[in-house]
């Protein structure tokens, strides 16, 4: 397969297992505190009392996410060191042995992917498993993934068959335009008005 | 505070930046009368700029997670405005140092000193713009505005004519050296000071009425952080009557250097609330 590539989740179908996550953190040998794949979790309403009755409007779900790959990578646009690019098949690539620790694309990133790595004072982040993809696999996030929540492709396929990434608490996909597709979850619309990330100690140590 | 160096590398190069454009506006006005004044007018700014720009550019290393790399960050001059400020920075500190050293040789300071303090007060606009472009970044809204550049400019207008106001003000004491009246420069200051003030009022009710990331940062800088908010707008007034106190003592050195002193205090609180609104958009 040749990229660019894109990722498809489909939140309706997540249960939140953080296999993903797992997986990610497993085969890419990540340090404690350090996520490349990050599984968040949106949740919101409350409840209501209506005469004697109490009625709820709780409602939860879940958002995989790692680095998307942009089309626009402002990560690599603002380093100063260079040590971000994108490369032809769309796999943005950061060299940690370039990186002088500013973390000035972790500031810029509208999806938090680049994570610094306080022991050797660099930055780290997803290569979408280009090891794996080298070998004709997809990456272990996607594979590991027991909903199949998890798709991957090449972008034009994807773009095909999946709507855009949008929505709380996602950014606007013009700002960079990420290589992620999103099926979103029924209920992620009231999101807008009354959700919250509520798992940010886990997602941001 | 991770950014505690940063507010002392950005707040450090703008008063620099300055202070530089406020000697050379003085040393040209000077000149007219002669130049012997114009020569030596406000010569321990200069020095100051100059310290102040070297110690800036030390403290920006005491961020980096890796400062050996730092030789690599000139390395994407053509899309990153972080890369192009350090380019500025270590050019302007370079041309400000030339102009000092060039000075302090007897009877020197001849049209080579003139060039570097002009060459320095050229680069230390570009190092000014590309400071506030570093910052507004798109995915970044609170930071993403006019207000950016304005705060910085304020920063260096108003700190830089303190100072020089400063440096005049003892200079006089100095038997032999031309007496240059230091109150223009105060007035100046303290339009800036009015002027940055209502940029940051405009800057806060921006961010109470705009988006997502808008609102929280407010939700930092108006309400968690309201007391330095609080000290902020105390040490801007306080800076005020000092430098009011300074324009009715016909220029004393005492009330400048306190309104310097407060002014740099109120800036740095100012610095230390802007880092506090870095909220990006999405995650």
């Amino acid at each position: 397969m040749k990229g660019p590539f894109a990722v498809h989740l489909d939140a309706s179908s997540c249960t939140g297992c953080k296999a993903c996550q797992a997986a990610c953190k497993d085969h890419n040998d990540l340090p404690a505190g350090i996520l490349w794949r990050r599984v968040y979790e949106v949740s919101g309403g409350g409840w209501t009392r209506t005469g004697a009755a109490w009625a709820h409007d709780v409602f939860a779900w879940n958002l995989s996410l790692s680095c998307n790959h942009c089309e626009q990578p402002v990560c690599a646009e603002v380093c100063p060191t260079g040590a971000v690019r994108r490369r032809e098949d769309g796999v943005v690539l950061l060299d940690s042995e370039k990186c002088m620790g500013c973390r000035y694309c972790e500031w810029a990133c509208p999806y938090g992917a680049p994570r610094f790595d306080a022991a050797r004072g660099v930055m780290t982040k997803c290569d979408l498993c280009d090891d794996r993809l080298g070998q004709g696999l997809v990456p272990s996030c996607v594979a590991a993934c027991p909903m199949r929540a998890l798709d991957f492709g090449t972008r034009e396929e994807m773009e095909q068959r999946y709507p855009e990434a949008e929505g709380f608490p996602l950014p606007d996909p013009r700002l960079t335009e990420p290589a992620l597709r999103l099926t979103p979850h029924p209920v992620a619309p009231r999101s807008e008005a009354d959700g919250r990330v509520t798992n940010v100690e886990e997602v941001e140590p | 505070m991770r950014e505690v160096s940063l507010v002392a590398f950005t707040l450090l190069s703008q008063a620099a930046v300055g202070t530089t454009w406020v000697l050379l506006a003085v040393r040209w006005w000077a000149g007219r009368a002669g130049p012997v004044e114009a020569a030596d007018a406000g010569a321990s700014a200069g020095v100051a700029a100059l310290v102040a720009a070297l110690l800036g550019l030390a403290a920006s290393f005491l961020h980096l997670g890796r400062p050996r790399n730092a030789w690599r960050a000139l390395a994407n001059l053509g899309s990153s405005w972080l890369s192009r400020e350090i380019l500025f920075a270590a050019a302007f500190t370079g041309a400000l140092a030339a102009g000092v050293l060039l000075r302090l040789r007897p009877g020197s300071a001849g049209f080579g000193a003139g060039f570097a303090d002009g060459f320095a007060a050229a680069i230390g606009l570009g190092l000014l713009w590309a400071m506030a472009m570093a910052y507004r970044l798109r995915t970044v809204p609170p930071w993403n505005s006019a207000s950016t550049p304005v705060a910085f400019l304020g920063t260096a207008l108003a700190l830089g004519s303190l100072a020089v106001a400063t440096a005049l003000a003892l200079g006089r004491a100095e038997p032999g050296t031309p007496p240059i009246d230091p109150r223009p420069l105060v007035l100046g200051a303290l339009l800036v000071l009015v002027v940055e003030a209502a940029s940051a009022r405009r800057w806060l009710r921006r961010l109470a009425s705009g988006g997502g990331a808008e609102r929280e940062a407010f939700a930092r800088v108006g309400l968690e952080s309201r007391r330095l908010l609080f000290a902020r707008l105390a040490l801007s007034a306080l800076a005020v009557v000092a430098a009011l106190s300074a324009l009715f003592s016909s220029g004393a050195a005492l009330p400048l250097a306190a309104a310097l002193v407060l002014a740099g205090s109120a800036e740095a609180t100012g610095r230390v609330l802007f880092y506090e609104a870095r909220v990006r958009s999405g995650l």
